[in-house]
């Protein structure tokens, strides 16, 4: 039996292929971890919504041009990325979007979700960003260095000063 | 001053951080959030959207390119006003009209227009790569977005044989009311044979 990486790297290899139905697989088998990143990243429901499913038609619509089937959820995640911050700098969209009620009653980590989304919060979206490819996301230094197109000290060095201002907002 | 306990507490270091924010991170992960209902459905309805737009594309530049073969020197032909000019079409190649909606703009009930609707003449039928049930179409209705500036609206016909053929185009307002008309002469002859 396949492992769950293993999976997807042949769905995404069926996808590149031309495999139309490799395309549902792809969605079903990465939307939770994909949502739970768009949530983190724009700490809000129905934005994160728009966003994964945008995120999904793009990545989808261009499968062809992804090179490795390892990278598929890094360059999902750069999309996400992308139309996220496209989002926020465009005019209409710059006030932040509050945190809905809803969220606050939505289940029993409640309490945990939104210290983390308001911690999260506080942080600039490209550092809201680099943390959760990483300490959500787990991809290693160097993957994430290679998303983001810059060098891994860099990383290395802008996550600790990341870590350290999340850690201070979430200790309060 | 500082109190007793933050006197006693040592400097995190960069693996501590690291620590605790992998460890926070760590506990969202056991979260599952309910993903959207229908995404999977509703991602692949839009890329068949996309994919739709994108055929349409082509075969509005097919339709294009044809023209450009079938006319030359004449390029396209539009329906630019009250005259009915007689215009002059090589029968079996597909062919574009443009139907420049400037002109019509002139007319006062312009305003109110929110579709087109383009009846053909037997022998005469739509062109279409990927509509295919146009074909058998003998009238197609085109909508009009009143906020958007669409100045020309294209088309694509082909005759079966050669002959003199109207077409008529009519303005239709929100209830489907003609508004205004007007009528393509077109003239279909057959290709002359290269010698």
């Amino acid at each position: 039996m396949l492992s769950p990486e293993a999976e997807l790297e042949k769905y995404v290899e069926l996808a590149i292929r031309g495999d139309g139905a490799a395309l549902g697989e792809l969605v079903r088998l990465t939307q939770t971890r994909m949502y739970r990143f768009c949530l983190l990243l724009c700490h809000d429901p129905a934005l994160a919504q728009d966003l994964m499913q945008d995120t999904y038609v793009r990545a989808l619509g261009e499968i062809r041009k992804l090179k490795d089937a390892k990278k598929f959820v890094g360059w999902l995640h750069q999309i996400a990325k992308n139309l996220f911050l496209d989002h926020i700098k465009s005019p209409k969209n710059a006030a932040t979007v509050p945190l809905h009620e809803e969220d606050r009653i939505e289940s029993s980590q409640a309490d945990f979700n939104l210290h983390l989304r308001e911690a999260l919060a506080r942080l600039v979206p490209e550092d809201r960003y680099l943390l959760l490819l990483v300490d959500l996301a787990e991809h290693s230094y160097k993957e994430a260095a290679e998303i983001i197109g810059v060098s891994e000290s860099t990383v290395r060095f802008r996550l600790h000063q990341i870590r350290k201002e999340f850690s201070k907002h979430y200790d309060r | 001053m500082m109190n007793d306990d933050e006197e006693a507490k040592p400097e995190e270091t960069p693996s501590d951080f690291e620590a605790k924010t992998r460890a926070v991170f760590a506990r969202a992960r056991t979260i599952e959030p309910a993903v959207p209902p229908f995404l999977v459905t509703r991602v692949l309805a839009r890329l068949r959207d996309r994919q739709l737009v994108f055929w349409k594309r082509v075969a509005f530049a097919s339709s294009t390119a044809a023209l450009a073969i079938a006319f030359g020197s004449w390029g396209f032909f539009g329906l630019v006003g009250p005259t009915n000019p007689q215009l002059i079409a090589p029968v079996a190649d597909a062919v574009v009209v443009r139907l420049d909606l400037t002109r019509f703009k002139r007319l006062e009930t312009l305003g109110s227009a929110r579709q087109v609707r383009v009846d053909l003449p037997s022998g005469v039928h739509f062109f279409s790569g990927v509509h295919q049930d146009l074909i058998d179409a003998p009238s197609v209705v085109l909508a009009l977005d009143p906020d958007q500036d669409q100045p020309y609206i294209p088309f694509a016909i082909q005759a079966d044989r050669p002959g003199k053929k109207e077409v008529f185009v009519r303005l239709l307002d929100e209830k489907s009311r003609v508004i205004a008309e007007r009528i393509l002469n077109i003239e279909f002859q057959a290709k002359q044979e290269k010698t």
